[in-house]
């Protein structure tokens, strides 16, 4: 089940942005049923996804569970950066089903932009691109839409809403 | 006729080739269904060795210290939860999901 999410969301990248693959690693679980993480992985390590028409990278990891014939997302972590390294992220989104610990103020569903308030200030406290700020839960096509309509990522087919609008309807949640 | 046939099938082996090898980069231990289809997932397992090494690694690379010692400071809550080094090790630890607390870890990967 989780392989086959892996696939459907290979044929979605290598149909539009990337010709990398997602893999899938098993993860012991913990009583919701059988867990995998979904990641682009080279040599055993966690790399990100090449993209089309540009030297930035998409690093993904997706931590789903399968019960009841049912794929459901754990965890994820869309992570947009200027080239391979973590340091030169721009953009992140992050969500998780439980809070990491007991007592976390932060919403689920969040992402962190690397910006700065106009005069390079920290607002209320904090550099901007701690802030958690709100965010839906965001399916993976949603991220490739955002790649190629605003970041310059190069689709391979000029087709590529509609195979993200298809692709979504099969979204699971 | 069959003079072209042959041509087209040698001709076209040299390209599936090249094909097959631009995909075997990625996840070697189903190197050979990659070379088939490049949307197949590789199923990557690791062995308890290989993933706490890989945890190891990946403490050293990001913060520069140890599992132990990243899983007692984010428990104490002395690290930044924003902080994109903080948030990577959290999400490759599996910190608060699959019975992992910050300060035990409650899970492995299957070999």
């Amino acid at each position: 089940m989780a392989q086959s999410l892996a696939r459907h969301l290979n044929r979605v990248l290598n149909q539009t942005v990337s010709d990398s693959h997602l893999s899938v690693s098993p993860v012991t679980g913990d009583g919701d049923g059988d867990t995998f993480k979904l990641e682009r992985l080279v040599a055993r390590e966690n790399v990100p996804l090449q993209l089309r028409g540009t030297t930035a990278r998409l690093s993904v990891r997706q931590l789903v569970v399968v019960k009841d014939g049912r794929c459901r997302t754990k965890s994820y972590v869309y992570r947009l950066q200027a080239d391979e390294s973590l340091k030169s992220w721009l953009m992140r989104w992050e969500y998780r089903r439980k809070p990491r610990v007991a007592g976390y103020p932060y919403g689920l569903a969040h992402m962190h932009i690397r910006a700065t308030s106009p005069d390079g200030t920290p607002i209320d406290g904090h550099p901007v691109d701690r802030h958690h700020i709100p965010a839906p839960q965001m399916p993976l096509e949603e991220i490739i839409r955002y790649l190629i309509a605003d970041r310059g990522v190069k689709s391979k087919t000029k087709d590529w809403g509609a195979i993200l609008e298809e692709s979504e309807k099969t979204f699971h949640d | 006729m069959a003079k072209t046939k042959k041509r087209t099938s040698t001709a076209a082996k040299p390209v599936t080739r090249a094909k097959a090898r631009s995909t075997s980069k990625d996840a070697s231990s189903t190197r050979t269904k990659a070379r088939r289809d490049t949307t197949v997932a590789p199923i990557v397992r690791f062995t308890p060795k290989q993933w706490a090494d890989y945890l190891e690694r990946q403490a050293q690379r990001e913060m520069g210290i140890s599992v132990a010692e990243f899983r007692r400071a984010y428990a104490a809550g002395e690290l930044e939860d924003g902080d994109v080094a903080v948030d990577e090790l959290v999400s490759v630890l599996l910190i608060g999901q699959n019975g992992n607390t910050a300060s035990q870890n409650g899970n492995k990967a299957v070999a």
